[in-house]
Parts: C-alpha cells; sequence; structure tokens
C-alpha cells in the first residue's frame, strides 16, 4: 500500500493532476472569503475585465471572478458527494449481483442494464422537475441516473475475482459470506474503488452542469451551472461577453481534465499494459550490415555467444547469456528448461520476434550463413516464415478470430508473392489435409475448432512456404497426453517427408528426450549442457540436468521411493522472488 | 442467430416497458402534488369542465392506480403523449415530430464522424506508441473532451459565428430557404450544422480515441499479432485487418453505452445554437414546466436510444464470428 | 472393516447448457463412487473434461451434487446443510488448489493465510496464534518461519506458494485433503519437492488424500489406489501397481501408451480410432472412440467387472473374464 502511494507521486500524471485537484479544493474552501459578493451588483452589466474586476462583469453586473471563485463550492461539493454515493450504490449492487450470482445476479443484472440503456440526462430532466427544489435534489437526480454503469463495472470485477480459487479456498476455511466480501474481494478493488470515484465525479460535476444549464438547478444560488446559465439567459454571446462564460468553463475544464489525469493514473498504475516503458536505455550491440558467411556444411543455423538483456527499471537484466549451439539440415533439437530459462526469448530472438524492451547484445544468429539479428524491413518480413516458421503454444489465441481459417492462410502465402485467393484456398485445403484436418475446415472460424485441432492448423499454417526451420515453442503444453502424442507423431512424419529441422522448445524432459536428436539444457539464460538424447538419457554431466531428470516421475523404471527428504535448498531460499508477474490488485480486465 | 437477435429484442422490450414504466411512476410518486400544480397551469386556458375532460385524458382521476396505469398504456399505444402546456393545443406527438428529426440527424452524424476519427486515431497511437499522436495529441484532446459540450459550442460560435462571422448563428436553416429536396437547402442545412457537429465532435473524439487505444495495446500483446508478425505480413495489413479489427470489437458494444450520453450533450449543444431539435423543445419544456412535453421527450429519446443499441448490437454480430455462433 | 474416511456413492452433477429458457443439461458426473481410508493416497486420474475439477468441488462441498451420498466417518454429511454443519466439515476436509498463483489473496500477508482457519475453527488460543503459525511454515519446510510470514504472495515462488497451501490446510488438523492438481502449475524441479511434503502428511498425521491429477506417472509415484475418470465416469479402479501394471480397461491403456515416458514412446501407435465431437450419453462412453469395441457397446451401459480383489473395470470385454459385480458396490 505504501509502494502504491510512493508509485502514484512519482506518477507524472498523477502529480499533475492531484495538484489541480489540491488547488481548486483550496480555492473552494478559502477563496470565497477573498473575494466580493457574487451577488452583489457592484458595477455597470458587461464590462470587460478592468483592475476593478479582473474578469470583468456579467450581464446584471456582477463581479464575474467572484462568481467564478464561489461557484467552485457547492458545484466540488456536488460532485464529490455524488460521485461517492454513485460509487457507492454502483459498488454495492455491482458487488451483490457479482458475488451471490445466480437468481440475484439475474435480477440485478437486468435492472443495471435497463438503467444503463435509458439515456441519462432526459430521466434526470423528468425526476428533477417533480422533486422539490433543494440542495439534495441534485444529488439524488444524478446518483438515480448515474450508478448503472458503475454496478456494471463492479459487477464485472467481483465476477472475475468470484471465480479466482482466493475465495474458493476462503470457503473451504469456513469464511462466512460478510468476511469474503469485505476481507478478500474488497481489498482487491482498492484501485478499482478509487478510480470509479474519481470517473464519477467527473460524470457528475459534467452532469451538473449541464442540467443547470438547462435551468434545473436553483438558478439563485452560484454555482459554476449556474454561471453559465446566466451567461446563455443575458446574451453574453450577442453582446460579444465573452469574459462572462470563459473563465467558468476554463474552470470546469480543469477540475474535469485534472480527475482524469489521476483516474488514468491509477489505471496505469494497477495495469501495467498500458504504460508506456521507457526503461533505461540498453547498450546498442554490435550490429554489423546483414552479411553473408560461407555456411558451415552440414549446419542450418548456428547460434553464436548470443546475449539477449531485457531493459528494466532497475536497468538491464540478462535473460539469455552467451548461448552457442548448432542445428543440422532436418535435425530435431530440443531446448529443455524451466520459467525463466530463456529458452521462449531464444525462440522469439530467431525470428525478430523480440519484444521492444528487449535486444541482442552480443552474439549472432546464423541462418544459412545470414546473420538474422541484423535484419531489418522487407528483409526481415521477407526471411520471416519462408526460411523459419514457429507453432506457438497458445495455438488457442493465435490465430486471428474474426477470420476463417482460409483467409489467414492466403494472408500468409500473399505476404509472400503474388497469389489468388483460390490458388491460396487450394494450398490451404491441401495442408489442413496433410495434418489430419478436414480440408472443408477452410471456411471454418477458429473458434469453432478444438485446442487439438486448432494446434494442428498452427502446424499447417506453419508449413504453408515449406520453411527449412520450424521452431514449435511449448506447442503440447495446453493439450491432453493422448491428443500431444496424435499431434507428435504427425509432425515427426511430415518431418520425414518434408525434410525442415525443428527447434523443440519445452519443460518437459522426457518429452524432449523422446523427440529430439539433440538436446540442450537451459538454466538462468545458460545452455549448461548439450548431448544426443541417447547419451542424456544414459549419462547427464551437469547436476542441474540430473535434477532435472529425476524431477519427472517415470511409469516403468524401479523409482517408487517418495522417502520424505529435505527440499532443495534453492526452492526453499528466501531470497529467491516469484519469477512470474504478482498478481495486480483490482486489476481491469 | 436468429435467438441472439430475439433474445437482445426482448431485452430492448423490457428496457422500453421499465421506462414507459418510470414515466408513470414519477408523476405518481413525487412529493407535493406536482399533477394538481401542472393541470394548475392551464387554469385560465381551458373551461373548468374541460379541465375534468382533460386530467381524464391524461390518466389522473380518481380511479385506482392500476386502472390509471392501463388507461395510460392505453394511450400511449394509440401514440397519445398528451397536450403541451407551452405549445397548447397541439398534442405533445406533433410538437415532438419534427424536432425529433433534426436531432437524430444531428447527433447521429457527429457521433459517426467522432467514432470512426477517433477509433482510427486510436489505433494509430497504439501502433506508435509513445509517438507524437499518442503523448501529444492523446493530451489535449483529453482536454477538450474535460469542456461541457455546450460550453465548447457557446465558444464555437462566438468566435466562428459573432466574431469571425463564417457560419450562421442559430437554426438548422435560413429563414429565407423553402424546405425541400433541392441542392442549396440540403447546403444550407450543411452550413449549419457545420458548428454544432463540429463542437460535439470535438468534446467526444478524445474519449473514443483513448478507447481504442487502450483495447488497441492490449491486443498488439496477445500472440495472434505475435503469430501476424512471425509471418512476414505487412504491418500495415498487422496492422488493421489483424489488431484494429479486433480491438474494435469491444469499442462497438461501448459506442452502443455511449449513444444515451452523447445525446444528452448534443441536447444542450442544440440548445446553444437554438437548433431546432429535441434539445430545443427540452428546455422549452424546463423553463414552461410543461409536464407532459417533458415526459414526452423523455420517451422519445429513450425509444431512439433503445433502437440505437439494438442498431449496435445487429452490427456486433454482424462483426464478430463469435457471436454468431453462440447465437 | 470401519467406515471408510470418506465415501462417496453415485454423486452424479450436470450442468445447464444453453441460454436462461434452455432445460437442456450436459451430464458431467455421472454416478461416481470411491472410499478413501485414513493415511491412504488415492489418486484420481482424468484428461480435460472428464470431470475432475467438478468432484473436486463436489468433495470440498464448494458445490452441490444433482444426486449421490457422501459420508465423512460413516454420516451422511448432504443430509445437513446447518451452517455448523458445514463449518465442522470444513474443518475436517480441505483442499488444496491448482494454481498456487491465484489461491492465495494478493492483499494479505502468509500469516494471515494461516491464521485465519485457526481463528475460525477454534484451534489455538490467541496467544498460541504466532507460535502456531510458524510451526506450520516450519512443517512445510519454509524456514526461517518468521520471515516467510510477514512475505505477500507476490514475494514468494510458485513452489513456495503451494507450501503455504498446504500449511494453510493443515492449519485446521484435517482428516482429508483434496488436493486438485498440486504440481501441474509448478516448475518441474519443485514438483517433486511438494508432492514428497504431501506424502508425509499422510504417514505422519495419517491424513487421507484425493489427488486428483492428469499425470498418471506422477499418480503411480504417489497413489496407494488409482481411479481412472472418464467423460464423468469411473471406468478403472484398483490398486495403482494393478492399474497401472495390467490395465484392463481400453481406456487405461490408451492413457499409458501416451506418456512421454522411455525413448520409443513416440514409435508405439496409438490404440484409439479418431473421433470427434462429445462422448455418447447412451451406452460406454468410451465406444466411439474404443479400438477394440463391439455393437453392444454404443447401447448398453457396461456393467462394473471385478477381475480381481479391489480392482474394478466397466468394460463389456472383460465381462467374460471376470465376475458381475453389483452396481452399488464401491471401488
Amino acid at each position: 500500500m505504501h509502494d502504491s502511494l510512493r508509485s502514484l507521486l512519482r506518477h507524472r500524471k498523477a502529480a499533475v493532476g492531484g495538484g489541480l485537484l489540491l488547488f481548486f479544493l483550496l480555492l473552494s474552501l478559502v477563496g470565497p472569503w477573498f473575494v466580493m459578493d457574487p451577488k452583489d451588483l457592484v458595477g455597470r452589466p458587461h464590462q470587460p475585465p478592468s483592475a476593478a474586476h479582473w474578469f470583468g462583469t456579467t450581464g446584471q453586473g456582477q463581479d464575474v471572478l467572484a462568481q467564478t471563485v464561489v461557484g467552485a463550492r457547492e458545484t466540488l461539493a456536488v460532485g464529490f458527494a455524488v460521485g461517492a454515493l454513485v460509487t457507492l450504490v454502483g459498488a454495492l449492487v455491482g458487488v451483490t449481483a457479482g458475488y451471490l450470482g445466480r437468481r440475484v445476479d439475474d435480477v440485478l443484472s437486468l435492472t443495471t442494464n435497463v438503467f444503463l440503456v435509458i439515456p441519462g440526462m432526459p430521466l434526470a430532466i423528468v425526476l428533477g422537475a417533480y422533486l422539490p427544489s433543494g440542495p439534495f435534489r441534485m444529488v439524488a437526480v444524478l446518483t438515480v441516473a448515474g450508478w448503472a454503469w458503475n454496478a456494471r463495472v463492479f459487477r464485472a470485477e467481483s465476477l472475475a475475482l468470484r471465480g479466482r480459487d482466493f475465495v474458493s479456498a476462503a470457503v473451504v476455511t469456513g469464511e462466512s459470506h460478510a468476511r469474503i466480501v469485505s476481507r478478500e474481494l474488497l481489498p482487491n478493488m482498492a484501485s478499482l474503488l478509487g478510480s470509479s470515484f474519481i470517473g464519477n465525479t467527473l460524470y457528475a460535476v459534467g452532469a451538473q452542469v449541464g442540467l443547470e444549464f438547462l435551468g434545473l438547478g436553483d438558478v439563485s444560488a452560484v454555482t459554476w451551472g449556474t454561471n453559465l446559465y446566466w451567461a446563455g439567459n443575458d446574451a453574453a454571446l450577442l453582446t460579444r461577453s465573452w469574459w462572462i462564460f470563459v473563465p467558468t468553463g476554463l474552470c470546469i475544464a480543469l477540475v474535469g481534465f485534472a480527475l482524469t489525469l489521476v483516474s488514468s493514473a491509477i489505471d496505469e498504475l494497477t495495469n501495467p499494459a498500458l504504460r508506456v516503458h521507457k526503461p533505461a536505455p540498453l547498450p546498442k550491440g554490435t550490429t554489423l550490415p546483414v552479411h553473408v558467411d560461407r555456411p558451415a556444411p552440414g549446419v542450418l543455423l548456428s547460434v553464436q555467444d548470443l546475449c539477449i538483456d531485457y531493459a528494466t527499471e532497475k536497468g538491464a537484466s540478462r535473460v539469455v547469456d552467451t548461448v552457442s549451439f548448432d542445428l543440422a539440415p532436418g535435425e530435431v533439437f530440443g531446448l529443455a528448461g524451466e520459467s525463466g530459462s530463456g529458452k521462449s526469448t531464444i525462440g522469439s530472438a530467431l525470428l525478430g520476434l523480440l519484444p521492444t524492451s528487449a535486444r541482442v547484445t552480443q552474439g549472432r544468429i546464423l541462418f544459412n550463413g545470414m546473420d538474422v539479428t541484423a535484419l531489418e524491413g522487407a528483409g526481415l518480413r521477407a526471411f520471416r516464415w519462408r526460411q523459419v516458421s514457429m507453432v506457438f503454444q497458445s495455438a488457442m489465441s493465435a490465430l486471428n478470430p474474426v477470420l476463417t481459417l482460409g483467409e489467414q492462410f492466403h494472408d500468409t502465402l500473399a505476404a509472400h508473392g503474388r497469389v489468388s485467393r483460390t490458388t491460396s484456398y487450394a494450398r490451404a485445403r491441401e495442408l489442413l489435409g496433410m495434418v489430419g484436418l478436414s480440408p472443408d475446415l477452410v471456411t471454418a472460424y477458429p473458434h469453432q475448432l478444438s485446442g487439438g485441432m486448432r494446434q494442428r492448423v498452427g502446424i499447417a499454417l506453419a508449413l504453408a512456404l515449406e520453411p527449412r526451420l520450424v521452431i514449435m515453442d511449448e506447442p503440447t503444453t495446453a493439450l491432453d497426453v493422448v491428443v500431444q502424442k496424435e499431434l507428435l507423431q504427425r509432425m515427426l512424419e511430415l518431418k520425414q517427408r518434408l525434410g525442415f529441422a525443428i527447434l523443440f522448445i519445452t519443460h518437459d524432459l522426457p518429452l524432449l528426450l523422446a523427440l529430439s536428436d539433440r538436446v540442450g539444457i537451459l538454466q538462468g539464460g545458460k545452455l549448461v549442457e548439450v548431448g544426443t538424447s541417447a547419451g542424456l538419457r544414459a549419462g547427464a554431466q551437469h547436476p542441474y540436468t540430473q535434477l532435472l531428470l529425476s524431477s519427472f516421475p517415470h511409469l516403468v523404471a524401479g523409482d517408487v521411493s517418495v522417502t520424505p527428504h529435505p527440499p532443495a535448498a534453492s526452492e526453499l531460499s528466501v531470497a529467491r522472488p516469484s519469477l512470474r508477474v504478482a498478481a495486480i490488485p483490482g486489476g481491469h480486465r | 442467430m436468429g435467438r441472439y437477435i430475439l433474445r437482445r429484442l426482448g431485452f430492448y422490450l423490457i428496457a422500453a416497458w421499465a421506462s414507459l414504466t418510470l414515466n408513470f411512476v414519477i408523476p405518481r410518486l413525487a412529493p407535493g402534488d406536482p399533477a394538481s400544480a401542472m393541470f394548475a397551469r392551464f387554469q385560465g386556458k381551458v373551461q373548468p369542465e374541460a379541465m375534468e375532460a382533460l386530467k381524464a385524458a391524461f390518466g389522473f382521476t380518481d380511479a385506482p392506480l392500476y386502472s390509471q396505469y392501463f388507461t395510460y398504456l392505453k394511450h400511449l399505444a394509440q401514440g397519445d403523449l398528451g397536450m403541451s402546456y407551452a405549445y397548447f393545443p397541439s398534442p405533445v406527438t406533433e410538437v415532438i415530430g419534427t424536432g425529433l428529426m433534426w436531432t437524430v440527424a444531428l447527433a447521429g452524424v457527429a457521433v459517426i464522424i467522432s467514432f470512426a476519427l477517433g477509433s482510427f486515431l486510436g489505433v494509430l497511437a497504439a501502433w506508435n506508441r509513445g509517438g507524437w499522436l499518442d503523448s501529444g495529441l492523446s493530451p489535449a484532446l483529453a482536454f477538450l473532451g474535460a469542456f461541457p459540450y455546450f460550453w465548447l459550442a457557446m465558444l464555437a460560435l462566438y468566435l466562428f459565428g459573432f466574431v469571425l462571422g463564417w457560419f450562421p448563428l442559430r437554426h438548422a436553416y435560413g429563414h429565407d430557404m423553402e424546405p425541400g429536396m433541392t441542392f442549396a437547402f440540403a447546403a444550407d442545412v450543411a452550413r449549419h450544422a457545420v458548428l454544432p457537429a463540429a463542437s460535439i465532435v470535438v468534446a467526444t473524439l478524445g474519449g473514443w480515441m483513448l478507447g481504442m487505444r487502450n483495447t488497441m495495446v492490449a491486443t498488439l500483446g496477445t500472440d495472434s499479432i505475435r503469430l501476424a508478425h512471425a509471418r512476414g505480413l505487412p504491418p500495415r495489413q498487422v496492422m488493421l485487418r489483424y489488431a484494429a479489427r479486433n480491438a474494435l470489437l469491444p469499442n462497438v458494444t461501448s459506442f452502443g453505452m455511449a449513444v444515451g450520453f452523447v445525446l444528452s450533450g448534443s441536447l444542450l449543444t442544440e440548445i446553444v445554437f437554438s437548433y431546432p431539435g429535441t434539445g430545443y423543445l427540452l428546455i422549452l419544456a424546463v423553463r414552461n414546466q410543461d409536464y407532459p412535453l417533458m415526459q414526452g421527450l423523455f420517451l422519445v429519446i429513450t425509444l431512439a436510444v433503445l433502437a440505437a443499441n439494438f442498431a449496435v448490437d445487429l452490427i456486433c454480430l454482424w462483426l464478430d464470428p463469435r457471436t454468431r455462433a453462440h447465437a | 472393516m470401519s467406515a471408510p474416511l470418506l465415501e462417496a456413492e453415485g454423486l452424479t452433477r450436470s450442468f445447464s447448457v444453453g441460454g436462461f429458457f434452455s432445460r437442456e443439461r450436459r451430464p458431467i458426473l455421472k454416478g461416481v463412487s470411491f472410499s478413501l481410508q485414513p493415511g491412504e493416497i488415492v489418486a484420481l486420474v482424468g484428461e480435460s473434461g472428464s470431470g475432475k475439477s467438478t468432484l473436486a468441488r463436489l468433495l470440498a462441498r464448494l458445490d452441490m451434487p444433482d444426486a449421490g451420498h457422501l459420508r465423512l466417518a460413516g454420516r451422511d454429511v448432504l443430509a445437513d446443510d446447518s451452517a455448523q454443519a458445514s463449518l465442522d466439515y470444513r474443518g475436517r476436509v480441505q483442499m488444496v488448489f491448482q494454481d498456487p498463483f491465484a489461491s492465495l489473496n494478493p492483499v494479505h500477508t502468509v500469516a494471515y493465510h494461516l491464521e485465519r482457519p485457526l481463528v475460525r475453527h477454534g484451534r489455538v488460543p490467541k496467544s498460541g496464534l504466532r507460535t502456531k503459525v510458524l510451526s506450520l511454515l516450519e512443517s512445510v519446510g519454509l524456514t526461517p518461519a518468521d520471515a516467510f510470514a510477514k512475505r505477500y504472495p507476490h514475494e514468494l515462488s510458485g513452489g513456495q506458494r503451494q507450501r503455504v497451501a498446504v500449511a494453510r490446510a493443515l492449519a485446521v488438523e484435517p482428516q482429508v485433503i483434496i488436493a486438485d492438481e498440486p504440481t501441474s502449475m509448478l516448475d518441474v524441479s519443485t514438483r517433486k519437492g511438494v508432492l514428497q511434503l504431501l506424502r508425509g502428511l499422510t504417514q505422519e498425521r495419517g491424513i487421507g488424500i484425493l489427488f486428483i491429477t492428469h499425470d498418471l506417472a506422477s499418480a503411480r509415484h504417489l497413489a496407494d489406489r488409482i481411479l481412472v475418470l472418464y467423460a464423468g465416469t469411473v471406468v478403472e479402479a484398483g490398486r495403482a501397481e494393478q492399474v497401472l501394471g495390467q490395465p484392463r480397461h481400453p481406456y487405461t491403456k490408451l492413457l499409458l501408451s501416451a506418456v512421454p515416458d522411455g525413448a520409443d514412446f513416440l514409435q508405439a501407435a496409438l490404440p484409439v480410432r479418431p473421433a470427434t465431437g462429445l462422448p455418447p450419453l447412451v451406452g460406454c462412453p468410451f465406444a466411439p472412440r474404443c479400438p477394440v469395441s463391439e455393437a453392444r457397446c454404443s447401447t448398453v451401459p457396461p456393467p462394473n467387472i471385478l477381475p480381481a480383489a479391489n480392482h474394478l473395470v466397466r468394460c463389456h470385454l472383460e465381462a467374460s473374464k471376470g465376475v458381475t459385480a453389483d452396481a452399488s458396490v464401491s471401488s
């Protein structure tokens, strides 16, 4: 909590927005004592700014500066009150619906959605017209007209949190509903509550000003809205008295802008995906113009002393550290490693797909003698997929959900040469048949396929241009074992037929040993051991390889020993931080 | 697919029924006796005997509430929203009729331009993240978006109407114009619409841009974009056909939600320009306490927003094959 | 023989599919029966969609079955749905979830996660709370305990978090722990430690563990008995070495042949027929994919066969070989 407050203050948007907001709060609190009475007729009407009246006078002869300053008080008070009330009602309805679910949710969601589509302003006007005028009318009217959006947001959030295992765990612990809501759900919504409150205040100020401009407020009070109402009534435009409406409008906009800044600062701090990273600059790698070595005979891919750094806020972090290996044409080479070992980063680097925060800082990747790390623009695009293609772990999400399979094959083929749709579709049908799918699926959308089928499509797509190397990044991790084996057998069969090489990346060492000709073991970005599958199985040299090998239980060997012995020290040391990004409390989904 | 459409239609019918009922309930639940106050305003305009008939026509009788409700629904079904006080003795439907057309045309055109332009800018901002569009234009538009719509309208009218004299000051077409399907009339209408439409567009552009930018940023981080790049697809194709096409979907949904909000704002803009739409009627109704007109406007505007939302649902259905399948 | 610790009989659960007005329901569990003895580990093996997670939720009473009985030490727990009975059950049956990144609340410290069950079930007086929390952390191998107690979940690695989750389950001194794929989200080098921890609990404290997994190899590694679940039905059950050593059901054989183990695992063909779509509702659910299925398989549900003591197979092809059991016999 302390950390998040501190980072909020460091945040530029938050600082500017918060500063502005503070200024207006102070203005509304102490300002009225320093200006004239806003209702007094202190001068001639429609006077431009002068030494006596810095902001000029209104159509009735009142001081505009006084009206602007005093107007802040009620406007902001109503704004914050409505903001708080709308947040409260919305959170109450939304969390109740999302947490209790079933019929309660059906009823509350329906009510919420109905109020959401009924336009707020006309509803507020009808309500306001019938309620007795008074300070609370505005608050009541704006709350009724505005609660629904919040209820929807909070329902979605609590529904998402409700499905998280820590809520189930609390139920299993025996916690009461009240305690689960107050201690498990709500603390996770702190930032959502904050940004909703800000957003609702923004809504309240705008809607309030609008209603008052219509004449639905108390026209004898001094608020920003009534200032504008009188500006309109007293023909400020006709008399070209711009000073009557400009100061109030600017104040409204500044408050609104400040609220927007604070709210987006909260969003950005809790949802790192929206942040623009300004990481410490990385030392530029020694990129030479694309140069082509004479490929060594029998070597398709040669990774030489490869180092890849990620820029983080604390400086550069090395995720791939002087990795070297060769791959022969038609060979299956396996890269094994746990999370954070850098195995996927290497796969991305081979296709020039590193994220913007990562950079090759040393070494070369030679494909057929050509340095891939020096490729850019059109040259890189031509290299991708024609020479090296890739199958992703998440075939589920890697295909474009709104295009048919045929279209995605066509896009791929058309990017590498002029080709008609008819030709592409014929080729797509042929490829789908090759991976054991019905050719008629060219007209199907990705969501119509099962996980195993989508992964087959991923392989068919990878083979579309008959590349010489296919990178497979955990292609079967999300699949059941039976589907996994079907897929791998099909893949090896195609490899026999078409002769491409495979770089297979996974954490599953037994699988890799069965599949690959040679295997490299990665630990913390370093390649600690490379050997043939048979060699590693017979006798791994490096202790980490031995640890990995012994970690997988076998089906047949006699290792049923489960005598408890102290766990490996590395796992239990306090110092080691989690490699996964921490769950973000109240992150927006 | 048919089932999905029926379900949405069912929802909008419920929403329509809810707003009809709110419209019935609000005057009757209000403290004091606003109904009597309302009829007091007719005093002197109609004979005392006619007064009773008028009350009956509005459904304010001594009959039990449910029978009042059915009378109310019956009148609605016949398209009878009562009589306007301000335009007495014109029926409310007649008063609203022409106004609605102008409002839908003005707000519709402005909202569509703003959404299309804003979304496109959002796509570009996300694609060149941290570029001038992202870090320069985006906050500038956010600042403009913080002004009330009608205030921007006042400023635009002051600068381009009164000071510079580039555009007409009020109304939807000139006094000397004969409404008709002529080119000259259309051009005049367009000239009159520029300032009000532009002020709505300027006020809402930033919101659409930011919304699209944020969903686009999220979409750009997905594997589907990585795969598109890996396949060597041209960047423009990745940006539009792979990223923007998918990022657009959630924004179209929120477009439906925002229609009511933007419409509310544009009503106020109409007032500034004395545009003959429903907003102008609304202020007349509020200032004259013309309850029947006010309530009629509420109903008509709500139904228009519901219809717009239904149209957006149909567009989503057309855009997203997944909704088509689940339906 | 005394009553088993936890006993399920004919647990059935289905979920409605389609929209608001649809009455269509898809069965997820179709009469699952099993028992668990003190100090025993029973592995429930199945692929995605087999209903194993639904069963875990039923046993943890996070969900109610449509039909069937659940008995804890001989007492029917579903009959009494009072709050006290529910709390009592939770004091004796605990659960460890699959994803330690999701099962700990990011806003609470490790100590909070362990104190809550202790307080809620009144296991220790307030003064002894801190000592108990530290000893729980030590018992799952998280030392120095006072350093771990102060931490937030995001400051721990996956394996450490899962140990905290185990400690939380242990806090109430339960008799049964339901472990739903406790290692599948962990890095391989930390899996073994968590499995050993669970095994230790059965030996030291006599806790019965239901170990839910998709991985036959770790089931063999850990479990005394194995149940194989397919499409909501237990198709084979028995002692671990029996089920994995002499599998009878074609589906068990299929699963075994797909485990990536040994140099030649990719050489042997899979004993399966290609089939798509959902498992059929009549006859044997595996029939469309079964390489040896016969005509009756797709019409008549297979009976329970007992080819050996404590070994159950639900397959028509075994009928000629084994003893047909009456349907009420649990595994």
